[in-house]
């Protein structure tokens, strides 16, 4: 995928949705670009990353918990791991072929601390999913 | 102007207000007609003063009164208590005016009207701004007014008829009592749209009522209002009275019926002009001028009238300067003055009309009555002079006093809304580099908003269609980004306010939060700027207006530096408008930006047909600087 569309994908994100896309093109152009088979694991098997994943193309089922759901395009995955990196990933397995953007987790971090509003809304974002699950 | 496109509590107030008005004007008329028919010329003044003095004592009460109960409360007690006055009144008068030692009676009567003319009308006020936010104020105060109007036409008419009965006193006081009475009945049924919410715990004190009313009007805000208050006091009274000598020496040789014409005239036009003006203009004033457009076109009109009498030295300028007093004062300066108290905590509204509107303004009246009583003499000399000099410096003041207290306005709201500097969690963001005054803020502010509304009006022209996503993502971005550099360049304009904050108020749902949000904002910007700024706040979505082609997208943003824009204009080609976008594409090409090259690369190895071509064209861009761009052509020179 060249810059421009993948800019464009991480802004579509509830994660980096707040960010400019002169601020997400480094962070586009770090990331990490993987296609997925059907079926094949989006975590390792050791079910412990430091990485956030979003899904650029394609499908992905999570179970999480032993609640499954299915995640679409500019669906976020492992960003709990950037508060606690002993959180354990969800069990994710592509559903078709699909493409994620693997980004470092440390980068991620380092974006959320020089962004306030992203960081702020990522936040809320997160105690709302906290809430509903509730 | 959609006058009957108005909510339930608005209704509700010109109703309220229609009949307050309608009792305040019959017992102005019957109090009139007792001073003139039972008293001597020489205890006028006497009787000016006590009613004054029995307004100022009972406005302290009603303060009181405001502070444990509310306006709303004190407003019913208030009509309450006068019409079981009036009743206990009309009795003795029914029974004993007309049997010898009557003057007790009718000093009471006449005591009560003119507390009956002041009382409730400083009531309803402290009641209608607890209930109204700044932007209802503005919309529908004029409106509240114009009922008022009606409501005083009205009394003329009824008190003119009454005026042919043998119980001609007992009837027009009964209708006054009447009116009133249906008031309270209107406020004891509606007590849940006047009262106003509890915003939580008010600290209590264990105070005397003077301690708390001297703590209420010792504020910075109260005693600005306090000066406006007396100012506009002083020179209305300084015009009124001086009207009265004139409308006097004209008319002392003349047959009396002559000046009760000029006078029935007199007030029928200002009537007739007031409600033009409450009817059409005086909303416009508001929403374009805003308050501080409210409390200073009486002193500027004044001091204009006031200068060209100079100039002219015609004494005859007393009846313009009357007429504008009568006209522009009970219309625009007094809702403007009202307007001031919204930046008062809601509680407190009621309380701080009472003390300062109800007390200053007959204490004031008083006191100049008084002064220019005592120094007569002066002011029949040389009048036109004397009196024009004195009211060009008194407005050139009150024009002075109207700023602060427009400033002091904004400065409590920003306090009230918790939006000043010093709450603030985040950085104040950098306005840009080439910005270092206010008025070059303010400048490139326009010129950012200029381009930030033609973006928005091209967004709102954008497809809803799939392919034109990136683009829309794209011109999201620019907006935002705009939206961004004017909120910094706000911070630079006003050294004092939390924009941040301001902003996230405005998109509140809650409307008094809202509404005064946007003074504050109008303060800074002005009420157009504001208007189209906070447009930009709001989300266009597709499918409004009529969806342009890619073409004419293509036109419209040629020239745009904002690569996003360019690469998502290149984003929405498809095979279909290739050909005749294939211009764009090229130009795209040879653009100096990594990233708008990359993409147009992209779009035209994905839609050219010409194979020859497209090698020609790898080849060309596989030695590109940019290792993304090169990488691309080389990837598609293996594949072939």
């Amino acid at each position: 995928m060249i810059l421009s569309e993948r800019a464009l994908i991480l802004k579509k994100t509830e994660l980096f949705g707040e960010a400019s896309l002169d601020k997400l093109a480094p962070l586009a152009e770090a990331l990490t670009e993987r296609t997925l088979q059907d079926k094949e694991t989006v975590f390792p098997e050791s079910g412990r990353d430091m990485n956030v994943v979003v899904l650029a193309r394609g499908a992905v089922c999570s179970t999480d918990k032993g609640k499954s759901s299915s995640l679409s395009e500019g669906d976020c995955l492992g960003e709990l791991t950037l508060f606690d990196d002993t959180f354990p990933c969800p069990e994710a397995k592509a559903d078709g072929e699909a493409t994620i953007f693997v980004i470092d987790g440390r980068m991620a971090r380092e974006f959320l601390v020089g962004e306030f509003p992203v960081a702020e809304h990522f936040i809320r974002s997160l105690v709302r999913k906290i809430g509903s699950a509730e | 102007m959609r006058i009957f496109d108005m909510d339930g509590k608005i209704k509700l107030l010109c109703l309220i207000y229609f009949m307050v008005a309608q009792s305040s004007m019959m017992a102005r008329a019957t109090s009139d007609s007792f001073l003139l028919k039972y008293f001597e010329a020489e205890s006028i003044p006497l009787m000016i003063m006590g009613a004054a003095s029995l307004s100022i004592v009972l406005a302290m009460f009603t303060t009181y009164l405001c502070g444990r109960f509310q306006a709303y409360g004190a407003m019913k007690i208030a009509t309450a208590g006068l019409v079981a006055s009036l009743s206990a009144i009309i009795a003795l008068v029914f029974f004993f005016g007309d049997k010898g030692q009557t003057k007790e009676i009718y000093v009471l009567a006449y005591m009560l009207c003119e507390v009956i003319v002041i009382l409730p009308m400083v009531l309803f006020w402290g009641m209608a701004v607890g209930v109204l936010n700044p932007t209802e104020s503005k919309k529908w105060m004029g409106m509240i007014g114009a009922a008022g109007t009606c409501g005083c036409i009205l009394a003329g008419y009824t008190i003119s008829w009454v005026s042919k009965e043998f119980y001609v006193n007992e009837l027009s006081l009964g209708l006054v009592a009447l009116v009133l009475l249906v008031v309270s009945f209107i406020l004891l049924s509606r007590s849940k749209t006047l009262t106003i919410e509890d915003d939580g715990p008010v600290a209590t004190q264990s105070s005397s009522i003077l301690r708390k009313l001297a703590v209420l009007i010792s504020s910075r805000q109260s005693v600005l209002m306090t000066g406006l208050v007396v100012f506009s006091a002083i020179v209305m009274s300084l015009i009124d009275i001086n009207f009265k000598f004139e409308v006097r020496d004209y008319y002392s040789e003349k047959p009396p019926a002559e000046l009760y014409d000029f006078f029935g005239q007199f007030y029928t036009y200002t009537s007739i002009a007031q409600l033009i003006l409450q009817i059409l203009v005086v909303r416009a004033v508001l929403m374009r001028g805003g308050v501080w457009a409210a409390i200073s076109i009486l002193p500027a009109l004044l001091l204009l009238t006031s200068v060209f009498a100079l100039v002219v030295g015609d004494r005859n300028s007393v009846y313009v300067s009357k007429f504008i007093t009568q006209v522009v004062f009970f219309t625009i300066e007094y809702v403007g003055l009202q307007m001031l108290f919204l930046s008062v905590t809601k509680k407190y509204r009621g309380q701080m009309n009472s003390a300062v509107d109800g007390l200053t303004r007959p204490a004031t009246i008083a006191a100049i009555s008084l002064l220019i009583t005592s120094t007569l003499p002066f002011w029949r000399e040389d009048s036109v002079f004397r009196l024009n000099s004195i009211v060009i410096c008194l407005c050139l003041v009150w024009l002075f006093v109207s700023f602060l207290n427009y400033k002091q306005y904004l400065s409590s709201l920003v306090q009230n809304l918790r939006a000043g500097r010093g709450l603030m969690g985040r950085a104040v963001p950098a306005p840009p580099a080439s910005i270092n005054s206010v008025g070059d803020a303010k400048k490139e502010f326009g010129r950012t908003l200029s381009d930030a509304l033609l973006t928005h009006g091209r967004l709102a022209s954008l497809s809803s269609d799939d392919r034109f996503h990136p683009l829309r993502q794209a011109v999201e971005n620019e907006l935002k980004r705009n939206v961004e550099l004017m909120t910094s360049l706000l911070f630079a304009m006003d050294e004092k306010v939390n924009f941040h904050r301001l902003i996230g108020l405005v998109k509140s749902t809650k409307a008094s939060e809202k509404s005064e949000a946007l003074e504050v904002f109008k303060g800074v910007l002005g009420p157009k700027r504001t208007d189209e700024f906070l447009s930009l706040l709001q989300s266009s979505q597709p499918g409004g207006g009529e969806h342009a082609e890619l073409r004419g997208l293509i036109r419209s943003f040629e020239g745009h530096d904002c690569r996003w824009i360019l690469s998502g204009l290149l984003l929405a080609c498809n095979r279909d408008d290739y050909p005749e976008n294939q211009n764009f594409v090229s130009k795209c090409l040879s653009h100096d930006d990594d990233l708008v090259r990359e993409t147009a690369l992209q779009v035209y190895l994905r839609l050219e047909g010409d194979v020859g071509g497209v090698d020609e064209t790898c080849r060309n861009f596989s030695e590109d600087s940019s290792s993304r761009v090169s990488q691309l052509a080389r990837d598609r020179l293996a594949l072939s």
